[in-house]
């Protein structure tokens, strides 16, 4: 039912207030009173980009009525991810405008405790400040403060949260990327950067090696390109120790032991070598070292040895190597899972010297693809704010005085091992470390040891619980922004389709009113520039660059609609390598430097422990992207609680049924989670999806410990982590 | 009437991304309980080999639908194109269709204490448009098709799944192209 | 107000009071506590005086010690406030007649939209309109208040027909609005409180639904369900 209509006093605003005396608090004279007939505006469209963690980072349509969001659709401009959202994109209406979300700046007295007020945004600006200047006077410089920021969000705006550190002077730094720097290594030192193909070019494969990827959850939308390349006659295979729902759909499953397969390539390598299947002339051409490696193989490699490693028969490692080297040209998607291991950089090396042998790479319907950073050519505007005069900073070991950079990936250890000057203050955006770090125990602790904690976040996860104060942030549909992906070449815009929700703020806003009242507390000390409309902030982004990449003039022209980068289909195909050498570094003098081998030879993979001789797998889920999402209340319909995956014979042993509780644990913690009996996976290795579940404290990350991947260093600063090393005991609950 | 239009699953090519299943909740806004599409794994021991294979389903739109023939307050009605429609201004949430059908897809929503299901979309097919679920299914494995002899001719075009009921009951408008397996390299 | 029709208009003075103290209250939030009690007290007072309500009597007094508690005991109660209406854990009662009434129990629902449009045929809107949900408990209650002191000022001027335009509008928006949600809402907030405070405040608003009971004649709308009730609660009054 709904109130009659009636019209009143002419409908001028005036009006209302002028024959009152009512004393208005929370209302105020409507301006629209006169279009008394119009009670609802048209629905209204805007251009977003998913800006998680994601291979696809889709293009979106919001739809928009009276200000509030209503539905999301894909973009159809968008080629690669053409008009579609995965299951998670779809959700997002829930989240803009769940009653759970942060609202209000908040503190906490003491942290931990649950005891919050509210505070106005003036007042967390002053607390924050104060306690800056505090410890600035404390200790001569701002290295107190520890900087944890990474993949919450990706809008390059964004990066805003860096330059509010930059902007007061030399600070930590967390530096690395947990995701996937062994592998970025391994490309740097191979080609000189990480350059992947198209993903539309897959269409062009007449062979295809998924090699540990699963597309089918976490890049739904290189789904058409495959099957295109499949309806084309190529070959789908999928290498995975866990029999994954894109390992469901391949032509051939090889479900290899984990972290061996390196062993797997140079099995393959060493057929091809046996048969003169090599692209002598490309690798020759192309590659320095090249035939000393092909030396390594004839003397080290045996099809027996590979067989043994990987746990795959040998006429299966024939086969593929054949069909891979002979089918001209075949792709491989080398996923992020297989190279979070100890030898996983090495493992990588290994596949993208397979596809040099093969001349696969540079090749359109080749290539070994993993990534690419080349369309994120921006700017960073936000991001690069001199420190302000006077600042003193961390003197490396090249005698250069900066920041002081610590490992992302270690990151309790490294933040309590700081002692000259020790870190005192947290300040945490777009990240998660109580619920993604390695060691959730030490986090804890390390978190409990701090002075102070900052926290900008949308929801109430395990590390605003461990904060003093959160700070409410703004969802994308609130932000103006620009989004690249590492995987396809589109460039979209990000407009701001709805006000932000109560008081929340982006990234940089919030670095305006810190540094306005920085200023005010001490003049200079803050170099944060204090005006600029959000719409302003993304423009500074573009540069002539970008907009001859996109072909446009300006970024305005995004709003109708993404751009793909004018860059070939096939990364290398100039043959122009990024290495000191300016070839493909089969003998990499620089890996050597690092302690690595120079050659993409074997390297034993971590042993299983008499102890714990389980290997425990927490790969990416289907309903979340790490602690996002999956507390959303159709999510939580969907897959309302965790489960770990046990091989039926495991569970057997440990005399496990369908449904029962189990405990899984090592040294470092435990947690405990229903089991689900399933052959897809191997014997030997149980699996978990991790993710944050609404009012649960599932956290695969309480049994993990913080074990180095072998690369990183060169290109991320610091060594990725080996997830998939990890092992536990298991017993039922 | 004078067709009937259903959706053609292509089990081969889903990957039960459950794009489908939240692009319905998104289109209609769907509240948290009812799902009126929801993916479903297949038995892993349905198969000779262990797998994730799954099946996506909403309303069948039946033939025969057992639910408008239960339904005491005629909430139900069959378009000339086959869609079955649920109006929940007539539905009384007396749950009699939620027993009846045999796939389960008319859905209580709890907090209405009223029946939802599938309308497949009529307004957006009216408009020319496919159904919402259609629309985003990423590897295509889900179609708006008209469920008639030429189709059901078709080689590899399947009437039912393992473990579905059977399609005798309430001729579902539903065509299945099965699951195909590659071959496994296992270690068990 | 048990006969709205009849009202002196010092009634719908207290009246009006007690909905402009819970506003300001659930406006303030819990670190205003300290201001925004007192009034609250002494509107509770007046309405228990004027229609003879033991329960509210002794609702108040509890309501009244702890006006005077001593800062350390306001920081109890502002914790315990964030914790039932504000976060930033998921707060136990959202104060928003949508996460209610909207069966999904999200905000910026029709709900939301249908207060904003009620506004708006008074010729006004919400400070916070589009980043704050209209249907927000105190922008509600503060709405109710001015349709009170509508009617008060008709009657000074005897204005006859703007006296029952106000009285219908009165009744119209506690029916279809605050009447509607008010219960889950004070069901929600005893089912949860911790603290004395909160149970009573909760007795306030089922007092204030029950003395509007009489208004109350159509059938809800919408079935309510709040999440953290279990279905077939009793001790709702709708």
């Amino acid at each position: 039912m709904k109130l009659s209509r009636r019209k009143f006093l002419g409908g001028a605003v005036a009006a209302a207030s002028s024959i009152t005396l009512f004393n208005f608090n929370l209302l105020t004279g409507s301006p629209s009173a006169s279009a008394a007939d119009q009670p609802s505006e048209a629905m209204k469209t805007f251009r977003n980009v998913c800006p998680r963690n994601c291979y696809d980072t889709c293009g979106m349509i919001t739809y928009v009525q009276d200000g509030i969001l209503k539905k999301v659709e894909g973009d159809p401009k968008h080629g690669y991810t053409n008009g579609k959202l995965c299951l998670k994109g779809y959700a997002y209406p829930r989240r803009v405008y769940s009653p759970d979300r942060i609202k209000y700046p908040m503190k906490q007295t003491p942290r931990g405790s649950g005891n919050w007020t509210r505070i106005s945004w003036d007042e967390a600006m002053d607390t924050i400040a104060k306690k800056i200047l505090d410890l600035k006077q404390r200790y001569g410089s701002t290295l107190p403060i520890c900087l944890d920021k990474y993949s919450g969000n990706f809008g390059i705006v964004h990066y805003g949260i860096e330059g509010t550190m930059s902007s007061i002077g030399y600070t930590t730094r967390a530096v690395g990327t947990p995701c996937w720097p062994a592998g970025i290594d391994a490309q740097t030192y191979d080609f000189g950067t990480l350059y992947s193909n198209d993903p539309e070019d897959m269409v062009n494969a007449k062979y295809l090696i998924l090699w540990g990827q699963n597309a089918a959850w976490t890049a739904i939308h290189s789904f058409p390109f495959i099957n295109k390349a499949r309806e084309r006659g190529a070959k789908l295979v999928v290498i995975d120790p866990i029999l994954t729902s894109t390992a469901s759909k391949a032509d051939l499953y090889i479900q290899v032991n984990p972290s061996t397969d390196g062993a797997l390539a140079l099995g393959m390598a060493r057929y091809i070598i046996d048969n003169n299947w090599v692209d002598w002339e490309y690798a020759r051409a192309n590659s320095i070292g090249f035939d000393e490696w092909v030396d390594y193989i004839k003397k080290e490699v045996t099809l027996d040895w590979a067989s043994e490693k990987t746990g795959v028969p040998k006429d299966i490692i024939m086969e593929i190597a054949r069909e891979y080297a002979t089918a001209k040209p075949a792709s491989m998607w080398v996923g992020y899972g297989m190279q979070r291991h100890t030898n996983g950089g090495q493992n990588v090396r290994i596949i993208d010297a397979l596809g040099v042998m093969t001349g696969n790479v540079g090749k359109s319907g080749g290539g070994v693809n993993y990534g690419h950073l080349e369309t994120w050519g921006f700017n960073y505007n936000a991001m690069v704010n001199a420190a302000p005069k006077g600042s003193k900073g961390f003197i490396g070991p090249d005698g250069k005085e900066g920041d002081r950079a610590i490992n992302m990936n270690n990151f309790a250890h490294d933040v309590s091992a700081q002692s000259d000057p020790p870190v005192k203050m947290l300040w945490l955006a777009c990240r998660n470390p109580g619920a993604q770090d390695p060691d959730t125990n030490a986090i804890e602790k390390m978190f409990a040891s701090m002075e102070f904690v900052v926290t900008v976040d949308s929801f109430f996860n395990k590390t605003v619980e461990m904060s003093d104060i959160v700070l409410p942030a703004t969802t994308h549909f609130e932000d103006w922004d620009v989004m690249a992906s590492y995987w396809h070449y589109w460039i979209g815009i990000n407009e701001r389709a709805i006000d932000p929700l109560y008081e929340s703020k982006s990234d940089v806003e919030i670095a305006i009113e810190l540094s306005k009242k920085l200023n005010a507390l001490e003049p200079g000390s803050c170099t944060f520039p204090t005006s600029g409309t959000p719409e302003e902030w993304l423009a500074k982004e573009f540069n002539p660059g970008i907009h001859q990449m996109l072909g446009i003039e300006d970024y305005k022209e995004l709003i109708d609609g993404p751009r793909k980068a004018n860059m070939p289909a096939a990364s290398w195909s100039d043959g122009k390598f990024r290495t000191p050498s300016k070839k493909i570094e089969i003998h990499c003098e620089l890996a050597e430097k690092n302690g690595l081998p120079a050659l993409p030879i074997w390297v034993e993979e971590m042993k299983t422990p008499e102890k714990y001789p389980i290997r425990f797998m927490t790969p990416h889920p289907q309903h979340a992207l790490h602690s996002q999402f999956q507390n959303l209340d159709w999510m939580m319909t969907a897959n309302p609680e965790p489960k770990v995956e046990i091989h039926p014979v495991l569970a057997a042993k440990y005399g496990i049924a369908e449904g029962n509780m189990v405990k899984v644990y090592n040294d470092l913690g435990s947690i405990t989670v229903k089991a689900h009996l399933t052959r897809t996976t191997s014997l030997n290795v149980i699996v978990s999806y991790e993710s944050w579940y609404k009012n649960s404290n599932f956290n695969v990350n309480y049994t993990l410990k913080a074990i180095p991947s072998d690369m990183g260093k060169q290109a991320t600063g610091n060594d990725g982590l080996a997830f998939h090393d990890n092992f536990v005991m298991i017993e039922k609950a | 009437m004078s067709k009937q239009l259903g959706f053609l699953h292509n089990s081969e090519k889903c990957v039960g991304c459950r794009g489908c299943e939240m692009a319905c909740k998104n289109e209609y806004q769907i509240d948290a309980t009812p799902q009126w599409r929801k993916v479903f794994q297949l038995h892993e021991e349905d198969f000779s080999l262990p797998t994730r294979m799954f099946f996506s389903m909403a309303c069948n739109h039946c033939a025969n639908p057992e639910c408008l023939r239960v339904c005491p307050v005629e909430a139900y009605t069959k378009r000339d194109d086959g869609i079955v429609v649920h109006d929940p201004n007539r539905c009384i949430g007396c749950r009699l269709c939620t027993m009846a059908c045999p796939y389960d897809r008319p859905q209580i929503n709890p907090a209405k204490k009223k029946v939802e299901k599938c309308n497949l979309c009529y307004q957006r097919i009216d408009n020319g448009e496919q159904p919402a679920c259609v629309a985003a299914c990423i590897p295509g494995a889900l179609e708006l098709v008209e469920i008639n002899d030429t189709l059901d001719q078709k080689t590899g075009v399947l009437k039912t799944l393992p473990g579905l009921p059977s399609p005798k009951l309430t001729t579902p408008s539903i065509r299945f192209i099965g699951p195909k397996q590659g071959k496994q390299i296992r270690r068990d | 107000m048990k006969s709205c029709e009849d009202c002196p208009p010092q009634v719908f003075k207290i009246q009006g009071e007690l909905l402009l103290a819970l506003s300001q209250l659930f406006a303030q939030g819990g670190e205003r506590l300290p201001q925004t009690l007192i009034p609250l007290v002494k509107s509770c007072s007046a309405i228990a005086d004027h229609y003879k309500v033991e329960k509210l009597h002794l609702t108040n007094k509890v309501l009244a010690q702890y006006s005077e508690a001593d800062d350390d005991e306001y920081l109890v109660m502002c914790y315990e406030f964030n914790r039932l209406f504000v976060g930033p854990a998921a707060p136990v009662a959202p104060p928003y007649e949508s996460v209610y009434l909207s069966p999904d129990h999200l905000l910026m629902r029709e709900q939301t939209l249908a207060v904003r449009e009620i506004y708006r045929r008074e010729n006004l809107q919400a400070v916070g309109q589009r980043h704050e949900p209209d249907d927000f408990i105190s922008i509600e209650l503060e709405f109710a208040a001015y349709l009170l002191n509508r009617i008060i000022e008709a009657e000074a001027t005897k204005n006859n027909a703007k006296i029952q335009l106000y009285k219908t509008l009165y009744r119209e928006f506690w029916n279809q609005h605050l009447g509607l949600w008010l219960g889950t809402f004070a069901h929600t907030i005893s089912q949860s409180a911790k603290h004395p405070v909160f149970s009573s405040l909760s007795n306030v608003l089922s007092t204030l639904l029950t003395l509007h009971t009489p208004l109350n004649t159509k059938e809800a709308h919408y079935e309510t369900f709040a999440p953290q009730i279990s279905r077939g609660s009793s001790s709702c009054c709708l």
